[in-house]
């Protein structure tokens, strides 16, 4: 987390309370008491009539108006107090930018004023906090791309130093906050322009195209590249709040972004789908429903594992009972088609299966506190229409209790402990991060163990990781197979091999880590089309796959032993040639010269016209856990840091091929005096683990004299 | 000709670096590595997030050190932005990777890394490359 959202999330985490504020409360607490008292009487009173079968008393009519009034008023002042506490001072959020802001003019030399302006106006303290990274940009923006230079803002007849001004405006209904700056401007048409090569809709402003995503990443506009970063977190965050967001520019007078956010109205109103499950009614933000359908049973299928999937979309989602995710007897089949609600989560879908639909409805959401017991995906509560009360789900919790912290499906065997098991591993999760947040406070032990040492958490989480990644693989080749043309599910199933033969390797479970290598190979063939997708090809891998699940199954033990022929079918997929290389030792390459060409020949004389000395320097070094073409690479760029290098052997060409052993002979010319070159190469030794190292005028080229 | 054996030096306290690695568990081996060697961690889940962080936290971070294949964006594309970035051009790169092929680090320098360590990795490599690439000399 950065220095200054931290700074801005405790501003608001712990507020100050206006004493005045505080009485007002204690007030209003006491006609709550009042008016409750009043309608514990009343309620007497009715019993008694009904129980005397008498009319109710009119005076008790009256007093049942008054009753419902106060509570009325009093609500309404509760309300507007509650907002009222809610509000902080603006400034203390402008403060923040101050240190960012001169930082960055340093780093890019530019002077400018920073000027506060309505310092005093009160925002929501919600508002204030999302207002952080925004208003980052905007600033940062003007610096960067706003602002000229000194020099070329007094060659424009302005003054040397810049002017940028945060302000916020309290209006009547909206709280006004724009970021302005007297630097180059914004040319609309040149925007505009840069846009229509990347296919820009006609109707868009020149701030809608701003606000693309990434769109100043491929403008080419001097005067406007980069001015586009980050702006869609800002058009992002006024939406988000109903809000509006303006740009006024003069090019070579300066720009000025405007957000009007609207004074928020209430606080906790969701927009929810509500649905019954079972017995109980849920409610699910209305913006992470996908789609709420009715799927005939037989769309729904079962793979691998009694993992329930069905397809939506061209995407294979898993199916899950939502009430038995939260711990109930799994909802009743009423026959006909099986009713699905499809939520998004920030990487996967998931569908619930549920009883019935009841329709979109504004709640008012009372989240749960964290110190009540609750079951994983339950936000809160809230009033459903009839005053029944029902559950609010937070859909992130939810898919993460099921398909884990990543969004990838776990594996299960269908054995009858697995319910159990999904249990213990989300709960293994939580506790996952409460030991990452632990070992920030783990003293640093002295040791200096030259080897990596698992302990057996490291070792459960790393298998855990292997689980979740096979999962996603299989679920990859899943979907691989019912949607062959696109390339996501292929480069998928990659990252997730990829990972997990990473897991092996650091579990020490060779057999499996080779394996995956072996699969990894092909699936890039694959990818690269060096190879044809044909049903052969998908059933071996997913016998590799089978095998790897079979090695997780089996740790911390060993890999169990492969089939015969399986590393052999995947091998000759790829007829991997076995890398012949060319090592050479320390002394064949001492002997060898460098080759004479023109080119060479032509930079030693420039060279040594700079006046320059020609070397020759071979480093030998010590093979380590970085492979020795690394190394010698390694070595290259540091000494292009102090001088130029003119040939190497091997070739630079055979090094990047990674044709290197540990030892690399560079011609070289530098500027640097005798002593300094031999005490720069004495300091490169230790770094690059060199056992041998020497320097020689180079006598390449004879006839080459100074 | 001159011949040496000493092991990387002692790194200054209070380097703070980035971790960027889509597994939780290599993120927490690396930290409790790192932490072990006085340099302060905070990670990032993918080169996405990473460069969000970086892009928020302009000046906080003293040295990356990146997993190559990750989702939303991998350590090469990572690299690239970073380098094409003014305030990140210069802040050291380390990659930290299970690939370890010729083709695979070369193009990891030619997009800007500073220096390579396989997966697993050692702590006293982590040390030593850690040293190497955050002197300029």
């Amino acid at each position: 987390m950065t220095e200054i959202a931290q700074a801005g999330r405790g501003m608001v985490d712990r507020m100050q309370v206006r004493i005045e504020h505080l009485d007002k409360l204690l007030s209003l607490a006491g006609e709550v008491i009042i008016t409750s008292a009043n309608l514990q009487d009343l309620e007497r009173r009715a019993q008694d009539s009904v129980a005397r079968r008498e009319p109710f008393p009119s005076d008790g009519l009256d007093m049942i108006k008054t009753s419902n009034e106060s509570s009325r008023r009093i609500s309404q002042d509760l309300h507007d107090l509650v907002m009222a506490i809610r509000l902080v001072r603006i400034g203390d959020t402008f403060r923040l930018f101050r240190r960012p802001v001169r930082d960055l003019c340093r780093a890019l030399g530019r002077d400018v004023e920073l000027v506060f302006e309505g310092e005093e106006t009160m925002v929501d303290k919600a508002l204030a906090e999302r207002l952080v990274d925004p208003l980052l940009h905007l600033l940062r923006n003007a610096v960067d791309h706003g602002i000229e230079a000194p020099l070329e803002r007094t060659r424009a007849g302005k003054s040397a130093r810049g002017r940028l001004v945060l302000t916020a405006r309290d209006g009547e209904h909206t709280t006004e906050i724009s970021v302005s700056d007297d630097g180059r401007g914004i040319d609309a048409a040149a925007v505009r322009r840069a846009a229509e090569e990347s296919g820009g809709g006609e109707t868009e402003t020149a701030l809608d195209i701003l606000c693309r995503p990434g769109f100043s990443l491929a403008g080419e506009v001097t005067s406007t590249s980069g001015r586009g970063v980050g702006l869609d977190l800002v058009r992002a965050l006024v939406d988000e709040f109903d809000g509006e967001l303006t740009l006024e520019s003069e090019p070579g007078r300066g720009a000025l972004f405007r957000m009007e956010i609207p004074k928020l109205r209430a606080v906790n109103i969701i927009d929810a789908l509500t649905l019954r499950a079972g017995r109980r009614l849920y409610a699910l933000p209305i913006e992470r429903v996908v789609a709420s359908l009715g799927v005939p049973p037989g769309e729904i299928r079962s793979a691998f594992s009694r993992d329930r999937f069905f397809t939506y979309q061209g995407d294979v989602v898993p199916v899950r009972d939502l009430e038995e995710l939260l711990g109930a007897a799994p909802v009743e089949m009423e026959g006909g088609e099986i009713p699905l609600v499809v939520v998004q989560g920030k990487r996967r879908r998931l569908a619930l299966v549920i009883s019935e639909f009841l329709g979109p409805q504004k709640l008012v959401h009372m989240p749960l506190d964290d110190f009540i017991r609750r079951a994983a995906g339950v936000a809160g509560t809230a009033i459903f229409t009839g005053g029944r009360l029902g559950l609010t789900l937070d859909i992130d919790e939810l898919i993460g209790s099921v398909l884990g912290s990543d969004g990838s499906s776990l594996s299960r065997t269908g054995s009858p402990a697995a319910e159990a098991e999904e249990r213990a591993s989300s709960a293994g999760e939580r506790s996952a991060e409460g030991r990452e947040e632990s070992a920030a406070d783990r003293t640093p032990s002295g040791d200096v163990s030259a080897s990596l040492s698992l302990d057996e958490a490291d070792a459960a989480e790393l298998a855990e990781e292997v689980s979740q990644n096979l999962a996603a693989l299989q679920d990859a080749f899943l979907n691989m197979e019912s949607d062959p043309e696109s390339a996501d599910h292929l480069n998928e199933a990659f990252r997730r091999l990829h990972a997990v033969k990473g897991n092996f390797t650091m579990l020490e479970a060779e057999r499996a880590a080779e394996t995956a290598h072996h699969l990894e190979t092909v699936l890039d063939f694959l990818r690269a089309r060096r190879l044809e997708r044909t049903p052969e090809r998908m059933d071996l891998l997913l016998d590799g796959v089978g095998y790897l699940v079979r090695a997780r199954e089996a740790l911390p033990g060993p890999a169990p032993e492969r089939p015969e022929d399986l590393v052999r079918r995947l091998t000759e997929e790829t007829a991997e040639e076995s890398a012949s290389r060319s090592v050479e030792n320390a002394g064949d390459l001492i002997g060898r010269t460098f080759a004479l060409s023109p080119t060479l020949e032509l930079q030693t004389l420039s060279a040594m016209k700079r006046g320059e000395r020609i070397l020759e320097t071979f480093f030998v070094f010590r093979p380590g856990r970085q492979a020795d073409f690394l190394v010698a690479y390694l070595l290259l760029r540091r000494l292009g840091l102090r001088g130029k290098v003119l040939a190497t052997i091997p070739s630079v060409d055979e090094i990047e091929r990674g044709n290197c052993g540990s030892a690399v002979k560079v011609l070289w010319s530098t500027a640097m005096e005798e002593a300094e070159t031999a005490a720069w190469i004495g300091r490169l030794a230790g770094r690059y683990n060199l056992t041998e190292h020497g320097s020689v005028p180079a006598t390449v080229f004879g006839g080459v004299e100074e | 000709m001159h011949r040496s054996d000493k092991k990387g030096s002692v790194l200054p306290a209070g380097i703070r670096a980035l971790v960027v690695d889509d597994s939780a568990a290599t993120r927490r081996i690396l930290r409790a590595h790192l932490e072990s060697l006085r340099v302060e961690v905070s990670e990032a889940a993918d080169g996405g997030e990473a460069y969000e962080k970086l892009e928020k936290g302009i000046g906080s971070t003293d040295l990356i050190l990146s997993d190559i294949s990750m989702p939303v964006l991998d350590g090469f594309e990572l690299c690239d932005r970073l380098r094409s970035s003014p305030w990140y051009d210069g802040t050291p790169i380390v990659m930290v990777s299970t690939q370890s092929d010729a083709a695979s680090v070369i193009r990891a320098f030619k997009l800007g890394a500073d220096d390579y360590i396989p997966k697993p990795f050692e702590k006293d490599l982590l040390a030593q490359v850690i040293g190497r690439v955050l002197t300029h000399d």
